[in-house]
């Protein structure tokens, strides 16, 4: 009798289980990355500093849009949506740098800012622009780690040439 | 055009009268013989040769099973009964002068099937093997072993149909469209029970325990039953009366297992217990007397579901009463009435959350994927028979069948009160059978039935609230057997019915059909038959936006199919002990005016509309072993579809290109029967990208491979007069998980135990 059940149930087994082995069927998508990712770089310097009246501040932001103007920079940080890195020290060879809490997506451009003048709103410019890989950082929730070359004998332009 | 269809229609049957009678034998003398031919069950088998080869006469039994052969010379002759899947049956007859010999022939079946009558295929009795259309059958023996409580559970076990959420499909004919506009008729008992208002299938109001067979008929079949038909035919075929008193007392229990994935528990707590089902089915029949019966057939259901906001609770009831009025005058009420309060799931709120129903955004409005409501279901089918004389029968059948769907709040309360639908469907038909020579039978009749629908929600763009949609029709078939081995049929159907207002519009359905009986066990099989749907109230006019945002189109039009089949059956004995039945069958359907909802982008919603002309063709196999004794069964069936869609050049939505069924059943012991099913579809090449536009992952769907398995223990008069069974069923026992339909996730592993008494 145990033969006779056996023998069924292998017999319609041996087509469904070779079948259902093609496909596994629904299962939940592949989880989502963590909404937000990091950037761990190093800024190299090369060349002669400014002087430190015009070193105000020095950051390392990076950004979704390439601005035409600053106007644009400054929106995002009025709307409190602008990342950056803490204060950077100032005459030194090189130094790591970290901002974290960054949405996921594809930054374009990514700068050393430098705060040279009085006007906090206005007075900035870019020290050095983040030039592997195209330009671009992609964060998809993880940490993307970068170098940042700065000559302070050849700054780039701004707004940056498209 | 209905005066000139019933003209057509007469001139058509005294033009076949005419034929068949001028065929007949000039009365001589001599002897005769006369009898009646029966299956080893005691049921009568029509349509078997009768042939005496030394002086080559023949003859072939009616729909009764009777036959008579006239004019015999007396002395010894040989009497051949032969019938394909039967064992041919050879006795000696002596035969003096003017002698009526009368005999009682059985004939005993090669396999289970052989046996079978079904009527769908010709609206009379007769043997499977003499059909020729593509048809299955689903037994008593099969519905209860595996405590099928719903015509769609039924369903997924026929070769070549695929049950998809709420639509039937058969062989491609259909795709998913939201459960309204079937283009699969369903019949009971010959009557078609489709709703009135969206035109959909009820699988719940169907008596379970007092269902002979279910039929199904794989082809166009408006020629006979009109509207609706284009994909094939479901007739729910319900038993005689029992001459003994028989009681069925059916409990069923079970738990629905959790999902194996965390992520899918998480928003849900109830996707971490085990949902149960339970329910009963209960039945009873006895013919009191020589002239009264009766039987009843119930239902009570309660269903927690494998979803959030997925809930049954039902109630059904049917009776059927007959009296016989005298002699062959018979009379009989079907009746059947049912309620259900569902919370049903409409889509899923994604492939991270597919517990729980999802939730559209509709520019400021929202629409919400379940939805709660009160159903009502009330069929009235009195049917008058009158055998005039062994050639004549005549059948007035007369149906009323009404639907209402109310909304309810979560208190139970009807709410709100702007949101109802009534539907009443009303009419009868009259048929007449007419068998003027052995080898020629005539069925021609008529129908009228009206719809009416009041709803608050199938209100369109001119604002009516209340539709009417009358229907009236006249069909005429011819049978011809010309041979002990050939037999033909053609006939029509002519359907008028309004579509829009005063606008009426007609359909004209011919069909043909051949079977050859090639050898005693070898059929060949041909048939051409066209199908029409006229859309449904539904497709035409809703408009809402609750759970879907949808409009109506008043110029929606009616879809049309052409099928064309050829097949071979071929039934043996392997052996003194196996029985084999082998059928392959080609197809080749094409449709026009198919409509499909789809979304428009200037009005921001789904229409129904005249979408595409499309063309499915196809193979069945399908290969089944049984033993002579009935204990064990082995059947496998494949069919391959290309379902195109001629207009894009691309394959037709939801469609699978293979299905797969296989299944085994074994009285093992005299107390213990095993039965394993296995069914798969693959994906579907092509889905509606729209309805992903609102409901996330909606185009997911993969391949279906299910398999169900079944142990029952069977324990016969241990006290006297009763029989009792327990069953042990495991469904989808891998725990494969697929989606019902778009967007509705399949029922995972769920078990149930079954206990019957029949007293």
């Amino acid at each position: 009798m145990i033969r006779q059940v056996l023998t069924y149930l292998l017999l319609v087994a041996a087509i469904s289980l070779p079948l259902m082995g093609c496909e596994g069927g629904l299962e939940p998508p592949p989880p989502e990355p963590e909404p937000i990712g990091a950037i761990s770089g190093t800024v190299i310097y090369t060349g002669e500093w400014p002087p430190s009246s015009e070193l105000r501040e020095l950051i390392f932001v990076p950004l979704l849009f390439t601005p035409t103007d600053f106007s644009q920079i400054l929106g995002e940080f009025l709307r409190g949506t602008l990342r950056s890195s803490d204060r950077l020290q100032s005459f030194v060879d090189s130094e790591e740098f970290f901002v974290g809490e960054l949405e996921n997506g594809v930054y374009v451009y990514n700068i050393i800012a430098n705060q040279f003048g009085p006007n906090a709103l206005a007075d900035w410019r870019p020290l050095g622009v983040y030039d592997e890989n195209d330009g671009l950082i992609t964060i998809r929730g993880d940490t993307v780690e970068v170098t940042v070359y700065v000559d302070f004998n050849n700054l780039p332009p701004f707004p940056p040439v498209q | 055009m209905a005066k000139s269809a019933l003209i057509i229609s007469l001139f058509c049957s005294f033009l076949m009268l005419a034929i068949s009678v001028s065929t007949t034998d000039a009365q001589q003398n001599g002897a005769s013989i006369e009898g009646v031919v029966k299956h080893q069950t005691g049921e009568t088998l029509p349509g078997v040769h009768i042939s005496l080869p030394d002086i080559q006469r023949g003859t072939s039994t009616n729909a009764d099973g009777a036959f008579r052969i006239q004019n015999i010379p007396a002395g010894e002759h040989t009497l051949r009964v032969s019938m394909v899947g039967f064992q041919t049956h050879n006795q000696t007859i002596v035969l003096e002068a003017g002698q009526n010999l009368s005999l009682s022939i059985q004939l005993n079946p090669i396999t289970l099937q052989s046996g079978e009558l079904v009527v769908t295929a010709s609206r009379r009795s007769q043997l499977i093997g003499k059909v020729s259309v593509s048809m299955n059958t689903i037994t008593p023996a099969e519905i209860n072993s595996r405590n099928i409580t719903s015509l769609d559970q039924a369903l997924d076990y026929v070769p070549g149909v695929q049950v998809l959420g709420n639509s039937v499909n058969i062989r491609g004919s259909s795709g998913f469209a939201y459960g309204v506009g079937s283009r699969v008729l369903l019949l009971v008992d010959g009557v078609p029970l489709m709703g009135p208002d969206q035109g959909g299938m009820d699988f719940d109001g169907l008596p379970l325990t007092q269902t002979r067979q279910i039929e199904v008929l794989k082809s166009p079949g408006s020629a006979l039953y009109g509207g609706g038909a284009l994909g094939g035919v479901i007739n729910l075929i319900t038993n005689d009366f029992s001459k003994e008193p028989e009681t069925t007392l059916r409990f069923f229990g079970g738990v629905y297992e959790p999902v194996r994935f965390d992520e899918w528990k998480e928003s849900w707590d109830g996707a971490s217990d085990y949902r149960p089902i339970r329910g009963l089915l209960f039945g009873r029949s006895h013919q009191v007397g020589s002239r009264f019966g009766y039987w009843i057939s119930g239902k009570l259901i309660d269903n927690s579901g494998y979803l959030q906001n997925n809930t049954t609770e039902g109630a059904e009831l049917y009776t059927k009463l007959g009296w016989n009025i005298g002699q062959n005058i018979d009379f009989s009420l079907y009746t059947g009435a049912r309620r259900n309060r569902n919370y049903q799931f409409l889509y899923w709120n994604g492939l991270r959350d597919p517990l729980r129903p999802g939730q559209i955004e509709l520019g400021g409005d929202s629409a919400t994927g379940s939805n709660r409501g009160l159903s009502d279901r009330l069929t009235i089918l009195p049917v008058f028979t009158h055998n005039v004389n062994e050639t004549v029968q005549y059948t007035i059948k007369g149906r009323l069948f009404g639907v209402a769907f109310r909304p309810i709040d979560r208190e139970g309360n009807v709410r709100p009160s702007d949101r109802h639908n009534v539907g009443v469907r009303y009419g009868g038909e009259a048929q007449v059978n007419i068998q003027p020579t052995d080898n020629f039978i005539l069925t021609a009749g008529g129908s009228f039935d009206e719809n009416y629908v009041r709803s608050d929600v199938f209100v369109g763009e001119d604002s009516l609230m209340v539709r009417n949609q009358p229907e009236g029709a006249l069909f005429l078939q011819g049978e011809y057997s010309w041979n002990n081995r050939l037999t033909t049929t053609a006939g029509f159907r002519y359907d008028a019915y309004q579509i829009h207002t005063l606008e009426t519009a007609t359909q004209f359905s011919p069909k043909f059909s051949a079977s050859l009986s090639i050898t005693d066990y070898l059929t060949a099989r041909t048939s051409l038959g066209k199908g029409f749907r006229v859309p449904s109230v539904a497709e035409r006019f809703f408009n809402n936006q609750d759970f879907f945002p949808l409009v109506s189109n008043l110029a929606l039009q009616p879809e049309t199919s052409t099928g064309y089949e050829a097949g071979f059956t071929y039934m043996n004995l392997i052996g003194s002990n196996i029985s084999i039945k082998a059928e392959l069958t080609g197809f080749w359907n094409e449709y026009r005016r198919l409509v499909e909802p789809t979304f428009i982008a200037e009005r921001g919603a789904f229409q129904f509309i005249n979408l595409t002309e499309a063309r499915i063709r196809g193979a069945e196999a399908s290969l089944s072993f049984s033993t002579v004794d009935q204990r064990h069964h082995l059947n496998a069936a494949y069919t391959l579809l290309d379902p195109q869609d001629l207009e894009l050049n691309q394959p037709l939505v939801y469609r699978s290109r293979h299905l797969l069924q296989t299944s085994a059943r074994s009285h093992v012991r005299n107390w213990l029967e095993a039965g394993i099913d296995f069914r798969a579809a693959s994906a579907p090449e092509r889905v509606d990208s729209d309805f992903s536009l609102f409901v996330n992952d909606a185009e997911v769907f993969p391949a279906v491979y299910v398999t169900d398995a079944r142990l029952r223990f069977m324990w016969n008069q241990p006290v006297r007069g009763l029989d009792f069974s327990a069953t042990l069923i495991a469904r989808n026992l891998f725990d494969y998980y697929y989606v019902e339909r778009p967007a509705i996730f399949g029922p995972p592993r769920n078990f149930q135990v079954v206990v019957e008494f029949r007293f």
